[in-house]
Formats: structure tokens, sequence, C-alpha cells
């Protein structure tokens, strides 16, 4: 039991469940990066199972395996590259929003740096059908907005 | 204002998010409907604006009134601008015409991927202020009709005249420019190209400044610096009258303007004090700096921006002013800065490009080389001295080289000597031949927020003379890579050889012509360990 006790964490794992009621296993060190498990840890101890109601069983997967290379450094530009290729739009979102609700913010960075590369050079519209907001600005503002958008950007298409 | 409907609300966003319209659903609908952005916290929004270049936030301003709100906030600008890299500003130089317009060029490696068939548009396009907006007005009235068009289809834009309209670029500092008038030298805006506001300086005191007299020769140097202790922008302005007879400095006098006050203040100058021939002004670390051109001697000369003073500074590395056959010597040295650190540049001979940077500010024995670029010599053997380009570095980047020459067939030579070797490109889409490049921050802070008091105006660009078209304002640039032929003309009009290298990744060098060999390093062996980092250049022919 003493032994137990004195063990050191980095040897552990913690046992995370998704809002859709899977189980994952991560490990300590990986834990302590996400800064919302850890104080769940801290309130709850470490035995029991952490609840993640807001993050479900499609990403926390990735978000595992993001931590798992970065507690042995070998995050590189190469793995990072990697990691994203394959994700489309909304997968990058939903990783992104969990991050930000894990408080982990390695990955969190990373990601936003992601999704702004996705946005570069990208129109105005579909700036906003990727972030779901709507056009508030009022006509006369509108074509106001749109002259000297297009006076700075000669022949860039409006709804690339 | 409408949202998608059932946005989620993770229970920490919540607590930070002062915009919660969404109500809190169920765990399963919130998947489903996860993708959708619409309602994080403005600061997590923040976070991504972020990570943007100029280019894009121009665009996302756009998106909607919360989002302008937040890329205009102070505190946004302020953060974006720390992270902002330096780019170019391009603007043609053609002395018959007016230019006002700035083509943004955002260096960064990648770009230099493009080949001969495509070619990269240089964009956004920034609009300098107008000089005297009522006097084309009235040159022009016949032209315009009513609402500011030109109503003669024939003629594409305002007739303008470069003397008495076009603004000198005397330098940029800390995201703003400094214009002047182009044939006194007299500072008259500052201005921020990307926001397009301005601000013009206070007139003169006419008395002391009056260049009127012909029998004393003088000349008006300006420059813009900024203090980051006291977030204040001076502009300071010498006259110097130079004696009859000689190229010696008589007398001068300084005055100096905080941005946002109404006066030019005097400063005190030690009356022994002589300034030679000023070229590149400098700001770094809070002090303006010159090369001077005396003779053969170079020496520096710098301004104190917080006690308003000159004081003594080390000269440039003894190797210069060593060179023996050109009368052209003094003129190819360029000075600037990169990164925080002061540079020097020497091209005198295309064959030796050499940069020096002073690794420890104000210490003249921190002058360290960088980078000696021995490229070939003409196939006549010598140099051909009406050729000598002019190299001014503009960009030092983390993972490669660039040396960006501007040759006068209208090319730009990026160097990085360890993936790219040289690569060329040139500007297309403009009558002019020449072009005129100004390394500068795009900043989107306002003015507003970076001058002291409010007896100024800050005006804006975008508010009367948005229709204005001058003739030039029709062209659009981009950067492309030469095709053969092209590369040919080059070649064959200057009096050296250049050529693609391809270095392959185990270090060897195989050249894609016969002739000569470009090596990175000096024969002295004198590269700072910083060698792997790159540096853009770019150059004029004189």
């Amino acid at each position: 039991m003493a032994q137990e006790a004195s063990s050191s964490t980095s040897s552990k794992t913690i046992s995370l469940k998704t809002g859709d009621g899977e189980i994952f296993e991560i490990e300590a060190s990986a834990a302590k990066q996400m800064k919302t498990v850890q104080r769940l840890i801290d309130d709850l101890g470490d035995d029991i199972t952490i609840p993640l109601h807001n993050v479900f069983s499609k990403e926390l997967p990735k978000i595992i395996e993001y931590y798992k290379k970065d507690i042995t450094g070998e995050i590189t530009k190469d793995f990072e590259a990697e990691f994203v290729k394959d994700l489309n739009d909304d997968e990058v979102k939903v990783l992104f929003l969990a991050a930000n609700y894990l408080d982990a913010n390695k990955l969190f960075e990373f990601l936003s740096q992601n999704i702004a590369d996705r946005l570069e050079s990208k129109s105005v519209e579909y700036v906003r059908k990727y972030f779901g907001v709507e056009n508030d600005f009022t006509p006369e503002e509108e074509s106001k907005l749109r002259e000297e958008r297009a006076w700075s950007f000669r022949g860039i298409k409006e709804d690339e | 204002m409408k949202r998608k409907k059932h946005s989620i609300s993770p229970t920490r966003v919540t607590q930070r998010c002062n915009k919660a319209k969404g109500k809190v659903v169920d765990e399963e609908e919130s998947h489903q409907l996860c993708p959708y952005f619409a309602n994080i916290p403005s600061h997590i929004t923040a976070q991504i604006l972020l990570q943007l270049p100029i280019k894009s936030l121009i665009i996302c301003r756009c998106v909607c009134k919360m989002w302008k709100t937040l890329i205009s906030e102070p505190h946004f600008a302020k953060l974006h601008f720390e992270k902002t890299p330096v780019s170019l500003m391009i603007r043609t130089n053609d002395h018959r015409r007016v230019s006002r317009t700035l083509y943004l060029l955002e260096c960064e490696p990648e770009k230099f991927e493009i080949g001969s068939d495509n070619h990269v548009k240089l964009q956004p396009i920034f609009k300098l202020p107008l000089r005297d907006a009522k006097s084309l007005l009235h040159c022009n009235r016949f032209v315009l009709d009513k609402n500011g068009e030109s109503s003669n289809s024939g003629r594409q834009g305002l007739y303008s005249k470069p003397d008495l309209d076009k603004f000198n670029i005397v330098n940029s500092c800390n995201g703003l420019l400094c214009l002047s008038d182009l044939s006194t030298g007299n500072p008259l805006v500052v201005c921020n190209p990307v926001t397009g506001e301005f601000i013009r300086l206070p007139k003169a005191t006419i008395t002391r400044f009056r260049l009127n007299t012909t029998q004393v020769r003088k000349k008006l140097q300006t420059a813009l610096g900024f203090l980051s202790k006291t977030n204040e922008y001076k502009v300071i302005k010498m006259l110097i009258r130079y004696g009859f007879r000689s190229n010696d400095c008589e007398s001068v006098i300084v005055e100096i303007n905080t941005l946002g006050t109404s006066l030019w203040r005097n400063v005190e100058v030690d009356s022994q004090l002589s300034i030679p021939r000023l070229k590149y002004p400098t700001c770094v670390n809070g002090a303006l700096h010159w090369i001077g051109f005396e003779g053969q001697q170079m020496s520096i000369l710098c301004f104190c921006l917080e006690s308003e003073r000159f004081q003594s500074f080390p000269s440039p590395p003894h190797v210069f002013g060593n060179h023996n056959n050109s009368t052209y010597g003094n003129t190819n040295i360029t000075m600037g800065e990169l990164k925080g650190f002061l540079y020097i540049c020497d091209s005198t001979c295309f064959s030796d490009v050499t940069m020096w940077v002073m690794n420890e500010y104000g210490n003249g024995d921190s002058w360290t080389k960088l980078y000696n670029i021995d490229t070939l010599v003409s196939s006549l053997g010598r140099p051909n001295l009406s050729h000598c380009g002019l190299c001014l570095p503009v960009k030092h980047f983390e993972e490669g080289a660039a040396v960006l020459l501007y040759h006068s067939c209208n090319c730009f030579i990026y160097y990085e000597p360890d993936k790219y070797g040289f690569k060329v490109f040139q500007i297309h889409g403009s009558r002019s031949d020449f072009f005129e490049i100004i390394p500068h921050i795009p900043s989107l802070i306002s003015l507003k927020d970076v001058i002291k008091g409010d007896n100024i105006e800050v005006q804006n660009i975008h508010s009367r003379c948005a229709k204005f078209k001058l003739r030039e304002e029709n062209e659009t640039l981009s950067l492309s890579q030469p095709n053969d032929e092209d590369l040919e003309r080059i070649r064959r009009s200057s009096s050296f050889d250049f050529e693609i290298i391809n270095i392959s990744s185990d270090g060897d060098m195989s050249s894609s012509s016969s002739d000569g060999d470009i090596s990175s390093s000096s024969s002295d062996g004198d590269i700072s360990s910083s060698s792997s980092d790159g540096v853009f250049f770019y150059g004029l022919i004189i």
C-alpha cells in the first residue's frame, strides 16, 4: 500500500471517459499537459475515471496521440504536418475546441496555426461560412468595404 | 443578428464567454453541432486571427462587425504587430510619373518555390496619401465628372506632376512611413499605409528653413524614429549648410517633432559638429543612425531619441573604404536594420557582396561578417564598374539565406546557400522599369493610438480620395521567375555572370552553366555561427 502511494506518476495511467461513454487511458504525464484534466485529477483523485463531458470518442484518440509524442519529445514539423494532413475542416475545428476545453495549450496553439493556414488567402464569404457567422453590416457599409477590398486585392474572386 | 441554431456552450467556455447566445444543449446534440464555431469567445477567435498575415486580416475585417472591432482593437493590433515579420513594400520608380501605390510582398521562403509559369500577384495594394488633393482636382477639373470619376474614357486616370505631387519615402520605422518632398527633402507626412491613416507634419518655421537663398548650398535631411520606452515617434529635420567652395558642412540646424504635437523643437547641437553626406537613416535601439560619407571616409552618425542629442558611435568595420580603383566605392555601402541589429552591406564590386552585423549595439568590435557572396567576375575578367549594384539587405530569414539583388534588368535575386542557391525573380505588369523597395513591417495599429495629444488631425485616405485614380494605378504587379530567354538577356546585359545553382542535400554544388562558382564563405573563414540564417537583399543599380 505504501508503495502504491509513493509510486511515481510517470508510469501511472489515468482513465478518461468521453461524453459518449467510452474510456481511454493516458499516461499521467500526458494528463498533466491538459490542465482541465489535471484539475479534475486534483479534485477527484487519480484513481477514478475522469469524466470529460464535452470531448468525444472521435477526437480524444487523436489528442492522446499528440500528447504521447509530446512527452517523449518527438514532436517535429513532419509529425505535425502528418497529424493534420488528413483532417478535414470540421475535424480540425472539433479538435481545436476540444483542445480549448481541455486547456491543452500546445495542441491548442498548433491547431490555431493550422486553422489560420487554412483561412489564408480565402475570401470573406469562405471565412464567414467556416466560422458560421453572418454578415451584419448594413448594405452601405458592405458596399464600401467591398470597394476597398476590390482596390487592394485586384482580381481576387469573392467566393473562392 | 442571426446565428446558427443550437450552438454549443462547453461548461468552462461559458464562464468566459460574454456573448453566449446559444442555449446549453445536451451532449448528444452538441456533438453533432460541434463544428459550428459561431459562439466561440472572442479571445479564441483572436488566437486564430493572430496567426494570420496582414493580407488575410484585411479580409477578415470585413467578415462581421465583431471581427472588425476585434481586429481594430489596439491590444490586438499591437500583439499582431509584434509577431509580424519584415515585409517589402514595392513602389514603381519612374521619374516621369507619380506613384502612390505600394505593393506588399510578404517574404516567406515558401513563396520562392514559384516557377516561371506561375505568377505570384503582389497584393494587397496600399495607397499613399495625395500630396495636394485640391490642386490635383483643379488640374483635372475637366476630366472628372461630379462623382469624381474620370469621364474621359480614353484617359485612364488623373494627370499629375511628379515634382509637385510625388512623395519621397524617407524611411519606414516600426510600421509607419515618413514621406517628404522629393526636391527639398522637407518632411511632410507620416502615414500607416495599411490602415490608410496619415498625419501632416506641422509646417516648418519659415525663417530658419528658408531654402530659396542660392549663395549657400543647403540640404535637408530627415528621418522618422521610434522610442519604445515612451512609445513615441519622432521626426528629425536637419538643415545642413555647406560651404560655398568646399563640400564641408559649415553649420547645421536641427529640429525635432514628436508625432502628435504641433511644434518643431530646436535641438542643441555642438557647434563643432560637422555633418558629412548622409544616407540610409535607420532606427535601432531608440536612436537614429546614418552612414556619413566624407571622401573615402565613412562614419556612422548617431542621434539618441531619448536625450535628443547626437552621440558618438563607432565606425563601420575597417575593411570599408579600402576599395582602390572604384570611384563608386563610397556609395555602394548600405545600412539598415535586421532583427533589431544594425547591419552594413558592401557591394562595391558585385563580385564581392559582404554583409556585416553589429552584434553588440554600440560596440565597434562586435561587427561580425555574416556573408561574403563571391559572385563571378565578368567573362572579360574584370568587373564592369558601370554595372555595380547596390545591395540593401532587406530580410533575414530563420531557415535560409536570401539575397535579393535588384538588377538593372528588373530582377530580384534570392540567394539561399543551403536549399535554393540563387533564384531570379522579375516583376511584371508595370510600365516602369525601376522599383523602389522599402522594408516595412505592416501594422494595424491606428495612428490615433500612437500620437500624443489631440491637436493633430489623423486623416484617412479612404475618406475622400478613394475614387481618384492616378495613371499608374491600373497596373497589377506580379512576381515570377524568368524563363530561359529572359535569363539570357539578363546575363548578356550584365558584367557578371551568375547562375542558378542547385545545391544537393549533401552539400555539393552543381551548376547549370559552366562558368565559375559561387561560394558562400569568405576565404578567411570569417563567418559567424549565424550564417545559416538568411538574408534578403535589394539592390539598385546606380
